[in-house]
């Protein structure tokens, strides 16, 4: 993040890389229009323009249907994440070697343009982190795809439908489609003032990895010890806590 | 604008690293008096997502190692984007 900002840590951070990973195409900043433009306050229009004007210099190469799963660090976090855009969660548990046995199944699937942005996805080998289920209503014990519906704070979820390891494709994508109807027809369009309001009036606190705090002027320290504290005191006397995987 | 958000999951490689913090917004307003009133929505002004829910979006990658092994299987570039999946503490938003 200081690296992107230049020295700044701040609450968000948008740039384009080279296919290195390394090398900065755009600037960056704290708003996607800032990172693509360098301006301050650019129009959207402006900076799609630019990522399309970017996109012209590197032609895709390789299958689409080939394209590389998208994974999370932990299930936790691909709870909370597909809270926050409001998808459905294709959630995958097995061994580590079903784990590997079942990504030729999901690649063509989850690259369908009929899937493709509507979804997020997690797989995890089983052995490393049960604790997935300790907070999903409908989890059980086995091995396959589990299609979740996560809660509005991304802390509580609901398995909507379960598939076995031998699942087909065509199962899976079936499936997907049929409970996105029903979760599109159904879920509301999450409005941030009133979600982030009513969050801190039950008691809701989420604890990230990164330590709380901001430091904006990059002087090195964190800009309002106040507001940390206050952190602190919501995290001690939260009602739904939810703290990072040991 | 829908049919941007589509481009882009195919051009650009978009990865997001959800691992980081959010503040209260710049337009959260003091309270002047001394008694603590329960949050409202006037304290956070950010307008809903125009996409409509359940239709494509930027199909994401979640963890820089499987966005580095797209944009060098498909030789594209990497949109990044790093920010925290909560506001103050409350999860479940952007």
């Amino acid at each position: 993040m200081r690296e992107v900002l230049g020295g700044v840590f701040a609450n968000s951070a948008f740039t384009v890389f080279d296919v290195d990973g390394e090398t900065q195409i755009t600037g960056s900043g704290r708003m996607p229009m800032e990172g693509l433009t360098g301006r301050k306050m650019p129009s959207l229009e402006i900076a799609i323009e630019r990522l399309d004007e970017i996109a012209a210099d590197y032609p895709a190469q390789g299958d689409p249907a080939k394209a590389i799963l998208q994974d999370f660090h932990t299930f936790r976090q691909a709870l909370n994440v597909a809270s926050g855009d409001q998808r459905l969660l294709l959630f995958f548990v097995g061994a580590r070697e079903e784990v590997d046995a079942v990504r030729p199944i999901l690649e063509p699937v989850m690259s369908d343009p009929e899937i493709g942005g509507k979804f997020h996805l997690d797989l995890i080998d089983a052995s490393v982190d049960y604790s997935w289920k300790q907070n999903i209503e409908g989890s059980g014990k086995k091995a396959g795809f589990y299609v979740i519906h996560a809660g509005t704070y991304g802390i509580r979820g609901k398995v909507l439908a379960y598939l076995p390891l031998d699942s087909s494709a065509q199962n899976i994508k079936e499936t997907l489609l049929s409970q996105n109807r029903f979760f599109a027809a159904n879920e509301r369009r999450k409005a941030y003032a009133d979600h982030v309001a009513e969050g801190l009036n039950e008691g809701v606190y989420f604890e990230q990895a990164v330590p709380y705090g901001e430091d904006r002027d990059g002087d090195g320290k964190k800009d309002n010890p106040k507001r940390v504290r206050e952190a602190e005191q919501r995290r001690e006397s939260a009602k739904l806590l939810s703290l990072p995987t040991p | 604008m829908k049919k941007h958000l589509i481009n882009w999951t195919s051009p650009l490689v978009g990865v997001f690293a959800a691992s980081l913090l959010l503040q209260e917004l710049p337009a959260q307003k003091k309270q002047k008096t001394g008694k603590k009133s329960p949050a409202t929505r006037a304290d956070f002004q950010l307008s809903p997502s125009p996409l409509p829910i359940g239709e494509s979006g930027i199909m994401w990658y979640t963890t820089w190692e499987t966005a580095m092994a797209e944009a060098e299987r498909s030789k594209r570039p990497i949109f990044f984007m790093a920010a925290a999946a909560e506001c103050s503490g409350i999860s479940g938003v952007f």
